[in-house]
């Protein structure tokens, strides 16, 4: 929502959301490294640092994939998924050393070009246990890189969020390489189930908080099937004020805003990252997306001047004191007057 | 994007609740990244005490030989004792040393094998075996002497098979920790391909563990057919002996390599 493009917009929230993520960090390296040098110093500086940061990236992974489903399921988590993307590129970060260590431990120096090394010198595509699983590491990073690259709101606009939103849906295809690399790796040698257990924990946490979003997100959401002109979907007591009603009509995502006496109707998916609009409220009379803060106005989807994004809007009709919705869309911008409510039932 | 006088949306301030969910978190992650990084540190395998003498120059005398892979022959022992160890010559990174070898002899003029040589290089050592990598490539050959006939300590085993895991010398005996296994596979498949010798680690069957080099018939390199089982359980068929200090396999490659895979429960081979 921004005219011009800045590298990062530092905040107070911002900075304080970097402090703690730098101190997690801190806290895994110091825990990790001081142990491993204090118990096992025959260690060799490489290893140490390959296993180090490749799991300090598996970990921040963990935790960026955790906060959206927290969110869906508790919007008071949502502090955490306002600044997510530096966790995200904190751990490529992460990635990018453990895979340049290794490119340099294990491939370098020899004779074949390290890169062709790394698919070529282990050629077992075909077996599980002798799988090349430093390819599925290598495929991952590409993820996390063209992820980390493209985190930046210009991108987002030159994208458009659709392939954008694509795009960072291959973080889970990058969990599973990840999970892969690791069961086809270092668990092949090592024989504490430690590890393996830590990752089975991971993955069943990671699971479970999608399937409870998937749940929980639901809730309270109307679904109806499309067809009708206007379809009913809740009362007006069903509304809190400055707050919206979601429901599903065939494919049309809408939120109903009940606000200052009136109702609107605008599409429930947010321009930016298509963040959920109808669990945001009216903040100095405009709509407020709950993840970054973009702003509508509800009679008309769009964005106070001089920002440009617009949604949907849609006609609504109020019968007594039921709703009801028009699934068709107006043009994105589009002005539709909204619904006052008689005296009455306010 | 961030003109909003409020924190994602809400109000001016965090709310109580989302306050406390954000501390939560940050509590619960805490304790994650601390208890699993000591817990993660503490469960890693045993580190071996190989030592691999990076940047530093060891000067060393001996006779060189060639078969069954690079080494130089330094006496050990009393005067005249005739005991020697074998160091095998290994060259920079994932090379092994006969490039260097072949140099030196064009440069010469004459075959390097049995002549007394005086070499400079740094030391890797593991399990009383040692191995020296001639770091300076060509440079690395100080004194070159006259051939010297040298005896070697033979003990003929005959006909034998051999379980165990093939690996590369230099990075197991001391520039890799862990230098074995399935995570060091590709690296190991990069340095037999640069001429590093194969070695065994094999599990006789009195339980003693010992390093056997690995050769054709007639002492020729094989290390091409033996890229495909590199860092895995196989088991190999051949004539053995022990030379100096070194055992040696003089692998029957028409029985084939035997993949024994059992420590590989999850293998399921799709392809083979
Ligand atoms: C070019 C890309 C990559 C390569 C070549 C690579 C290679 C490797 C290798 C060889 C190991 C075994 C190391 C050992 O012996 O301990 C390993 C382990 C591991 N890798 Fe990767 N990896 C890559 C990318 C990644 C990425 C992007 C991540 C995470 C975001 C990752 C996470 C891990 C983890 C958690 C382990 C287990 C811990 C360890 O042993 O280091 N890897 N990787
Ligand atoms: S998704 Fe970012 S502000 Fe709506």
């Amino acid at each position: 929502m921004s005219t011009q493009y800045t590298a990062v917009i530092w905040n107070r929230e911002k900075k304080r959301y970097d402090r703690y993520l730098a101190g997690l960090i801190g806290l895994f390296l110091l825990a990790f490294c001081g142990l491993t040098l204090a118990l096992q110093p025959e260690i060799t500086a490489e290893t140490l640092i390959i296993r180090a940061t490749g799991t300090t990236a598996l970990l921040l992974l963990h935790l960026t994939l955790m906060i959206g489903p927290l969110c869906r399921i508790d919007p008071a988590f949502l502090p955490l998924l306002y600044n997510r993307r530096h966790l995200g590129v904190t751990t490529f970060f992460f990635g990018l050393i453990h895979g340049v260590f290794n490119l340099i431990q294990f491939h370098s120096l020899g004779n074949v070009n390290p890169l062709v090394s790394l698919f070529t010198a282990n050629v077992h595509y075909g077996s599980l246990s002798n799988f090349p699983f430093q390819v599925l590491g290598f495929g991952a990073l590409v993820i996390l890189f063209l992820m980390a690259a493209t985190s930046h709101d210009f991108w987002l606009k030159n994208l458009g969020p659709k392939a954008w939103k694509t795009l960072h849906m291959f973080v889970y295809l990058a969990y599973g390489l990840l999970v892969m690399h690791v069961l086809l790796g270092v668990a092949q040698a090592e024989h504490s189930p430690v590890a393996i257990g830590f990752l089975g924990m991971g993955v069943v946490t990671v699971i479970s908080l999608h399937l409870a979003a998937a749940f929980f997100g639901q809730r309270g959401q109307f679904t109806a099937a499309a067809g009708e002109d206007f379809v009913e979907v809740c009362g007006l007591a069903d509304i809190e004020d400055k707050r919206a009603k979601v429901c599903l009509i065939g494919k049309e995502n809408i939120a109903i805003f009940k606000y200052d006496g009136k109702l609107a109707a605008v599409s429930n998916i947010c321009k930016h990252q298509h963040g959920p609009l109808g669990e945001g409220k009216i903040v100095d009379g405009c709509i407020t997306c709950p993840w970054h803060g973009y702003q509508y106005l509800p009679e008309n989807g769009c964005s106070p001047p001089p920002f440009t994004e617009k949604v949907s809007t849609y006609e609504l009709k109020l019968v007594g004191d039921r709703i009801f919705v028009n699934p068709r869309p107006h043009p994105e911008g589009t002005r539709v007057e909204p619904v006052e409510i008689p005296r009455k039932h306010e | 994007m961030n003109r909003f006088p409020f924190y994602i949306g809400w109000s001016a301030d965090v709310p109580p609740k989302a306050l406390q969910r954000a501390r939560a978190f940050l509590l619960l992650a805490c304790c994650l990244f601390g208890v699993g990084g000591a817990w993660l540190a503490l469960a890693q395998g045993e580190f071996s005490n190989a030592v691999f003498e990076y940047g530093q120059a060891t000067e060393l005398e001996g006779v060189l030989v060639t078969r069954p892979a690079p080494a130089l022959k330094v006496a050990v022992g009393d005067a005249g004792s005739e005991t020697y160890q074998r160091v095998l010559l290994v060259g920079y990174g994932k090379f092994g040393a006969t490039g260097i070898l072949q140099t030196v002899a064009e440069r010469e003029g004459f075959d390097l094998d049995g002549r007394r040589v005086k070499v400079r290089g740094s030391l890797l050592y593991r399990d009383g075996k040692a191995l020296l990598e001639l770091s300076e490539g060509d440079a690395a050959f100080l004194e070159i002497g006259q051939p010297r006939s040298l005896s070697s300590s033979r003990e003929l085993y005959g006909e034998t098979s051999l379980s165990g895991e093939i690996l590369d010398a230099k990075c197991y005996f001391g520039v890799m920790k862990p230098g074995e296994g399935k995570p060091h596979r590709s690296c190991a498949v990069r340095c037999l391909s640069g001429g590093i010798p194969p070695v065994m680690k094999a599990r006789l069957a009195d339980g003693r563990l010992e390093y056997v080099l690995l050769v054709g018939p007639n002492g020729e390199q094989i290390t091409d057919r033996l890229l495909d089982f590199v860092a895995e359980p196989v088991s190999l068929c051949g004539r053995a002996e022990r030379l100096d200090d070194w055992w040696v396999l003089y692998v029957d490659l028409n029985q084939g390599v035997g993949r024994l895979g059992l420590s590989y429960p999850a293998d399921i081979p799709m392809c083979r």
